[in-house]
């Protein structure tokens, strides 16, 4: 999956400069160690752990707000010990982790009412610091975390239910005083591209160009116009799936859906065959992550969602992501490892 | 549990299969579609301008052409621009302050602004030698117009520069867009949309920002169609020179009365249309902007009241009314009292005949004539010659001239006005090129051509247009008229007024006038233009004069000798220079 992220960077970004491609090449490589420690490490002590990585976490996306300086008007990086990072890739991670331990921990202690809303208020706070960097990707990432952890988790369905119907009729107070103009933008220029093709639809309408360009086999390696003409913007970072279905086409593209779905299967499957309570809801929270990650990104470029900065695991540019999701994939592992049998 | 995550994988997979089909309808149904766009999107149109078409004289030799140049622009705002400047200054002979001057002008843009359109290779090389001292100044290689011939032609060929706003209104539609460059006068105007050809585009790949990348395909530009003249540069040279030797201003028009063609047109003062292409000096422009008005054609856009040349009209009118007959005869005591005026006559003629009231060129016989036959009939067979009115000619800025009658005065029509009028004076008022045409018609016996500059338009693939003559009107039936006319305009060169214009073994035939003048302006002496209008060969005309000398005086002594010395070019080869003799007006 990686591989294929290699190439389409090295493709992104070969007109810019050779470095991007082998900067995210080492990346994958010093990653690989942390899938493998996180194999070894057993997820149940990262579980107890869960409260202090979801605090200091925490901390962290809270100190994006204060001392952050704003990239394109967000607060999302922090510069800590020469490294860049975005607080917010960790804090999905460090959420599925807090969720699990309380649920596992509580469940029937608790009344699931009191249960419910002891992790609504734990989602809630990252969910309203990410809204307000303003990051409405990770915020909606964050939500959907819970929602699925709660709904595999078996509290009762009414309650999620409620909460999607308080969300959505305060979609119109949101849209009032929550969301920043460029985002009103987004989905306005989602809901008609054509509305300012220059300016906020110019990613929409360029990015549907360029996968509908690449047709069935797409224009192969190195070779979509739309990428090399830089007409794609973001070309290596959350639009490089517009990169892939141009160069590769539908072939590329539907390959690259398949191995997603592929790594989804095997991810629930470890899952549900989980001994835990624990290992169940962090398995079952880390594919919904991803999932998200996979279907809003892919969703924006195609047209099917509004554009948000949500940028594709494994494939896209980027080392905080790149790192959570590879945690991601060693705490499966370690979950089926552990599996008593 | 196990049952939810089985719903939450269900789940995974609609959306999966919701991007698929997605990505199924966007690559493989509308694939072809966006392919198209995408092309569409990542390929501009950059124009590439025609080169504008020639201009050749009616013997092939170049009046106008293109010729490659190098150009110095300056980028405003760049380096230490007073020392860069001063050091450019210095190199290229154009004063410090002229230079900050143009670049102040363009100060808010980045646009490289032009210094020098035309620099010669010396200064070329000296640019690329302190290249490392003038930051912001380069040299491009460009276009220019050029005009081999400089001064000689200009008003014909006329000049080129940037279209204006009210010229867009007009040309928009033939493709000229703002910025272009275009024909501002003479032919370069006139034949503007032949002359420009049609823009050609390079199909170039851009990236986002709009950079060009690399060259697709280009559509060649169809260059300007040439236009071949009916210039004989020779004979417009020697005629330049012949007006010049006065040293006032002034204007010749030369046709062939077979089919109007002109032959030479000259107005003095004139200019060098390169200095247009090649950028302006501020005493040029000056000098251009003077009372004297070098830019004015006044071939063909200046009036002067034709004076005794118009007596032609009136000879016509009164013989084509029956008032007179060849051998009418006249009394001339050197005045005559007309109303309660008294009118003169430039000498007493005593008893004297209908030719030789025109050979002499008599007021009085005029006066009496005019009188009888009437303003009212005078205006009608003048402008049946072709006076006060336009010729057509297909050079843009005619000018109309007047042709008066009883009905055209706001107060009372006098018996003096038709006096004044018979002798082309008072409100008649004519152009050079209508003395031509009416010259013309007389020497081919009452054909009034259209007078035409350019002959054929050769376009690009080699197809030609030609202009063929335009008879405008036919006076075939004033032949007996104009018969007589002929005679008495012979007579006006062999033994008249204006023996000037005689030509050793041509015989030539005219018709003097010296226009007087109120005081202006321009004139505050109110100084007399001198006119001649002439023909020749008598028996087989192939060519029709007009000269006008403005304060020259008297027609017979300064502007009968130019028309010899063209004259004698055109037809024997041999260039003479003649002197003027007074004989009378």
């Amino acid at each position: 999956m990686s591989g294929i992220g290699i190439i389409a960077i090295y493709s992104a970004t070969y007109w810019k400069g050779p470095d991007l491609w082998d900067k995210q090449f080492i990346s994958v490589l010093l990653t690989i160690p942390v899938v493998i420690i996180f194999r070894y490490i057993d997820y149940k002590i990262l579980v107890r752990f869960a409260p202090y990585i979801y605090l200091v976490s925490l901390l962290f996306l809270g100190a994006t707000l204060v001392l952050a300086s704003p990239v394109k008007g967000a607060r999302r990086w922090l510069y800590i010990g020469g490294f860049n990072f975005q607080p917010s890739e960790l804090i999905k991670l460090a959420l599925i982790l807090v969720l699990a331990d309380l649920i596992e921990a509580k469940k029937g202690e608790w009344s699931e009412l009191f249960l419910f809303i002891t992790c609504l208020g734990l989602t809630l706070i990252p969910f309203l610091i990410t809204a307000m960097q303003p990051d409405l990707g990770t915020a909606v990432i964050l939500m959907v975390i819970f929602m699925v952890t709660i709904f595999v988790s078996q509290i009762r369905i009414r309650y999620i239910i409620f909460l999607i119907g308080l969300g959505i009729t305060s979609i119109p107070l949101a849209w009032k005083y929550l969301l920043m103009d460029y985002q009103k933008e987004r989905i306005l220029t989602f809901l008609d591209p054509n509305r300012d093709p220059l300016g906020a639809g110019y990613h929409i309408i360029q990015s549907k160009l360029a996968i509908g360009s690449g047709g069935l086999l797409g224009y192969g390696f190195l070779n979509g116009p739309q990428n090399r003409l830089k007409f794609i913007p973001e070309q290596h970072t959350d639009f490089i799936f517009s990169l892939i279905g141009e160069e590769f086409g539908f072939i590329g593209s539907l390959l690259v859906i398949i191995l997603f779905l592929f790594l989804f299967t095997v991810g629930l499957y470890i899952s549900s065959r989980s001994d835990t309570k624990a290992g169940l809801l962090m398995g079952v929270g880390i594919i919904s992550m991803l999932c998200v990650h996979v279907f809003i990104n892919i969703g924006m470029t195609i047209g099917l969602l509004p554009v948000t900065g949500i940028p594709l695991p494994f494939i896209s540019y980027g080392r905080s992501g790149l790192m959570v999701n590879m945690m991601g994939i060693g705490i499966l592992s370690s979950i089926s490892k552990r599996r008593v049998r | 549990m196990k049952t939810r995550v089985f719903i939450v994988y269900i789940f995974i997979l609609c959306l999966s299969i919701i991007l698929t089909v997605k990505l199924y309808q966007i690559q493989i149904i509308d694939g072809p579609h966006y392919r198209e766009l995408a092309e569409g999107n990542r390929i501009r149109i950059l124009p590439v301008s025609a080169p504008r078409g020639e201009i050749l004289d009616r013997k092939g030799k170049v009046l106008a052409k293109n010729r490659a140049s190098f150009a110095v622009y300056v980028i405003p705002f760049e380096g230490n621009r007073e020392e860069s400047l001063k050091i450019l200054s210095g190199i290229i002979g154009i004063p410090y302050a002229e230079i900050k001057g143009k670049l102040d002008k363009a100060s808010n843009s980045l646009q490289p602004v032009n210094i020098l359109p035309d620099a010669s290779i010396e200064i070329v090389g000296k640019i690329k030698e302190l290249e490392d001292k003038l930051p912001g100044v380069l040299v491009v290689t460009d276009v220019i117009r050029d005009y081999p011939y400089k001064n000689i032609a200009s008003h014909i060929l006329g000049y080129i520069g940037e279209v204006s706003s009210e010229e867009m209104k007009i040309f928009q539609e033939d493709g000229v867009r703002m910025g272009d460059t275009i024909g501002k006068a003479g032919i370069e105007r006139g034949y503007q949309v032949a002359l420009m050809g049609v823009r050609g585009g390079e199909q170039v790949e851009v990236d986002a920002m709009g950079r060009p990348i690399k060259v697709l395909g280009t559509v060649p530009p169809i260059p300007g169609s040439t236009l071949v003249t009916t210039i004989d540069l020779d004979l417009q040279r020697i005629a330049t020179e012949s007006l010049k030797r006065r040293g006032l201003p002034g204007a010749i028009v030369a046709i062939d009365p077979q089919n109007g063609d002109i032959l030479a047109m000259v107005s003095s003062p004139d200019y060098d249309p390169n200095s247009f292409a090649k950028g302006i000096s501020a005493k040029e422009w000056e000098r251009l902007l003077s009372p004297e008005r070098p830019l004015l054609n006044r071939a063909i856009s200046a009036v002067y009241p034709p004076g005794s040349t118009f007596k032609v009209a009136v000879a016509l009118a009164a013989l084509a009314e029956d008032i007179v007959n060849e051998d009418s005869v006249f009394y001339c005591p050197g005045s005559m009292v007309i109303g309660n005026r008294r009118f003169k006559c430039w000498t007493s003629h005593g008893r004297i005949d209908f030719l030789d009231a025109i050979a002499d060129s008599c007021d009085v016989s005029f006066y009496t004539m005019g009188i009888k036959v009437g303003a009212e009939k005078i205006a009608r067979y003048a402008r049946l010659l072709g006076l006060g009115d336009l010729t057509g000619v297909d050079i843009p800025g005619e000018t109309r001239g007047l042709i008066p009658e009883p009905s055209w005065k706001k107060e009372p029509w006098y018996i003096g006005d038709t006096a004044n009028m018979s002798i082309g004076q008072g409100y008649v008022q004519v152009t050079p090129i209508q003395m031509a045409v009416l010259a013309s018609t007389v020497a081919n016996g009452g054909k009034v051509y259209k007078p035409r500059v350019v002959s054929e338009i050769v376009n690009q693939d080699g197809t030609k247009t030609s202009q063929p003559a335009v008879l405008v009107r036919d006076l075939s039936k004033f032949k007996k008229e104009i018969a007589i006319i002929k005679k008495g305009m012979k007579m006006v060169v062999d033994t008249g007024t204006g023996t000037s214009a005689r030509v050793n073994g041509i015989s030539v035939a005219g018709k003097t006038g010296t226009a007087e003048n109120f005081p202006t302006k321009s004139n505050p002496q109110g100084k007399d233009h001198a006119w001649f209008i002439a023909y020749a060969p008598t028996d087989n005309p192939k060519i029709a004069l007009s000269i006008v000398v403005e304060q020259g005086g008297h027609g017979g002594s300064t502007s009968a000798p130019i028309a010899a010395e063209i004259i004698s070019y055109y037809l024997t080869g041999k260039s003479i220079i003649k002197g003027g003799e007074w004989k009378g007006d």
